[in-house]
């Protein structure tokens, strides 16, 4: 087994409109390994997003190999990939992408039901998550009742609940305050540091490149990387 | 997928919960569809209020004679000779060594209805005694039955619900003879209920009818000797009359009126579910939309594919047995017990009540979910098909 979360070899993303055909990359190379904490920046357009999409199995490349701890993702079928994404990713979104008529607890609750748990064990492991992100008291608020940030816990709880080995993570400050937006950051880190997660973060916030261990510059298809010093 | 049942019912709960965003177009399409329910279940009650009334007044050991090829009895006559003829053959029971037989006149008399003050026709039936015995279930709830000799009159209950002037006490004129009601009879909402008795002989005298009839009654030995009086008959040249079972003569009187408002009913219905249907595709198109993001994060999780089609079909099912329900429950409450007249195969009124039975409501509940399949199925399919990335909120 790789001790590599992700592997991008020669990967290639081009979309075609009309006549015109637009290269988002073009032969990239990436190593994610295992307990990494990247983010990722780059100007608007410069395809973060797509980058995130094709790791996280919902997005297809053009060309080029996509792997998962050594294993082919960009070879599997749509119904694979679902449960590929079950088994091993958790998306965190900018704006949170929490179920209206759902609680907290529902939430959180939702990738469980795709696993064989039964209730019992589906409760106990919500109140995990939401206790993880200081929201144990909140399991029956719906999400307009919550705030920006703690609607933002909700999600990274929901995002973690099924103990994935991977999060990944779209701006996931870029609706929040300064004060709201470092508190998520603290719960990432946190992830990172005590749960042995994978963080991929994409993100404008240069606080949040601050929290991870290096990061990447996105420009025209190309990464120039950033390490940050201890 | 192991998880597909769990899948479904959670996308299921979250569409249906979300119904209130969509309040008002969701509750058109609830309206639209009862609306489609309660109209189709009217007209199911109306012709089957009429087909009871009618088939029901029918006997199977009760033979009827007519005229050879009279489709009514208003349109048949037969003779007293032939009814003495009729009493000695095979198949018909006897009582006290008599046979049991009954000749009887129709003739067409006028009334006015309480609703509207128009006129109508009623059947004025000449009967004796023994007729009256010929017909099960006949109970009088007012008064008491004609003297025979005299110009008295016993009413169907649902001439006197639906006619002015013939409640127990009143005098009326009817052909040359003034008549008093003394009594008032009950047949279980039968089409005999629309029916004037008065006696025979009395009626014959005041209608210039002497020695004939229109129709013969006879109680057979068993509904199995039919066949025998039906070769008796046939078997006489002085007798050109035809026996068929009294059950078989009213079905075949109801299944050309009961036929009509069903043929009337159904189209209408459809067309109706039609514009139902418009009215559900759209507004399942538009929750899909409103949850685009919704169900790209769902799939995003891992959510499957189908289940999410499941889920947004259980919305319009939800919709639709809703709708069904309330058309239902409306239908009932307004039209179960509904009287109403038209006319019979004999030209007169025949009065009825709308009947609502279970059978009906399952029949209407299933055209309100075949309008909630179709409605949902497309929307479903895409649904399940939409597009994840770009779907997600991200810029
Ligand atoms: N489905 C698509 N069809 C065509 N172009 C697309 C599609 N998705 C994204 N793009 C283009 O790809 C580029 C990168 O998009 P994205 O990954 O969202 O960038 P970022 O997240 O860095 O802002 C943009 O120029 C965008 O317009
Ligand atoms: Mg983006």
């Amino acid at each position: 087994m790789s001790d590599f979360s992700f592997q991008l070899r020669k990967v290639s993303k081009r979309f075609v409109k009309g006549k015109e055909t637009i290269t988002i990359f073009d032969n990239l190379d990436l190593d994610i390994p295992a307990q990494d904490y990247v983010a990722i920046m780059g100007p608007s357009g410069s395809g973060k997003t797509t980058l995130l999409n094709v790791l996280g199995g919902i997005d297809q490349v053009t060309s080029g190999e996509v792997l998962f701890n050594g294993q082919r993702v960009d070879t599997l079928n749509e119904g694979q990939l679902s449960r590929w994404r079950a088994a091993n990713v958790g998306f965190i979104f900018q704006f949170y992408n929490l179920m209206p008529v759902l609680t907290a607890a529902q939430n959180v609750e939702l990738p469980l039901l795709l696993t064989k748990l039964g209730s019992k064990d589906r409760r106990r492991h919500v109140a995990t998550a939401l206790d993880l992100v200081g929201l144990g008291d909140r399991s029956k608020h719906y999400p307009r009742e919550m705030s920006g940030g703690q609607q933002q816990r909700v999600a990274i709880a929901r995002a973690i609940v099924s103990d994935p080995k991977v999060l990944l993570c779209d701006e996931p400050t870029g609706d929040l305050d300064r004060t709201t937006a470092d508190e998520v950051l603290e719960i990432l880190a946190l992830l990172n540091r005590e749960h042995s997660k994978t963080v991929i973060v994409v993100t404008h916030d240069p606080e949040a490149a601050n929290h991870a261990k290096r990061t990447l510059h996105l420009n025209k298809g190309i990464f120039v990387e950033r390490t940050k010093l201890a | 997928m192991a998880t597909f049942g769990r899948q479904s019912i959670a996308i299921a709960g979250m569409n249906i919960r979300s119904i209130p965003q969509r309040l008002w177009m969701s509750l058109s399409t609830v309206v639209a569809i009862a609306l489609v329910v309660a109209v189709l279940l009217s007209f199911l009650a109306m012709a089957n209020g009429f087909r009871k009334a009618q088939a029901s007044a029918g006997a199977a050991d009760i033979a009827i004679l007519m005229r050879d090829g009279a489709s009514s009895e208003i349109n048949s006559v037969a003779s007293r000779d032939q009814a003495a003829l009729v009493g000695e053959m095979t198949g018909v029971a006897r009582a006290g060594g008599k046979p049991l037989i009954s000749a009887e006149l129709f003739v067409i008399v006028d009334g006015t209805s309480r609703s509207n003050g128009l006129r109508g026709n009623l059947p004025l039936r000449g009967i004796t005694p023994t007729g009256i015995a010929l017909r099960h279930g006949i109970r009088i709830t007012e008064g008491r039955v004609f003297q025979p000799g005299t110009n008295e009159l016993v009413v169907g209950r649902a001439v006197v619900r639906e006619f002015v002037g013939f409640e127990v006490g009143k005098t009326l004129r009817l052909g040359q003879s003034t008549w008093t009601v003394v009594g008032v009879f009950e047949d279980g909402g039968t089409v005999r209920e629309s029916e004037l008795w008065a006696d025979a002989g009395v009626v014959q005298s005041a209608f210039d009818r002497q020695n004939f009839f229109q129709t013969i009654r006879v109680r057979l030995t068993s509904p199995a000797a039919l066949p025998a009086l039906k070769a008796a008959v046939a078997a006489d040249p002085r007798v050109q009359l035809l026996a068929q079972s009294e059950a078989d003569y009213f079905a075949e009187q109801a299944k050309a009126s009961g036929g009509l408002i069903q043929a009337l009913g159904w189209p209408l219905a459809i067309i109706m579910a039609i514009g139902a249907l418009a009215g559900a595709l759209n507004t399942m198109y538009s929750s899909v939309a409103t949850r685009g993001t919704e169900i790209a994060t769902l799939r995003a999780i891992g959510f499957g594919g189908f289940p999410t089609f499941v889920g947004t079909l259980a919305e319009a099912l939800f919709l639709s047995v809703v709708g069904g329900l309330v058309g239902v429950v409306a239908a009932s409450l307004i039209f179960q017990g509904f009287s109403a007249k038209t006319l019979s195969a004999n030209f007169t009124q025949v009065i009825f009540t709308f009947q609502v039975t279970p059978g009906l409501c399952v029949t209407a509940l299933i055209l309100a979910t075949v309008v909630g399949l179709i409605g949902g199925f497309f929307p479903a399919i895409r649904a399940a098909r939409l597009p994840i990335v770009g779907m997600l909120g991200d810029q």
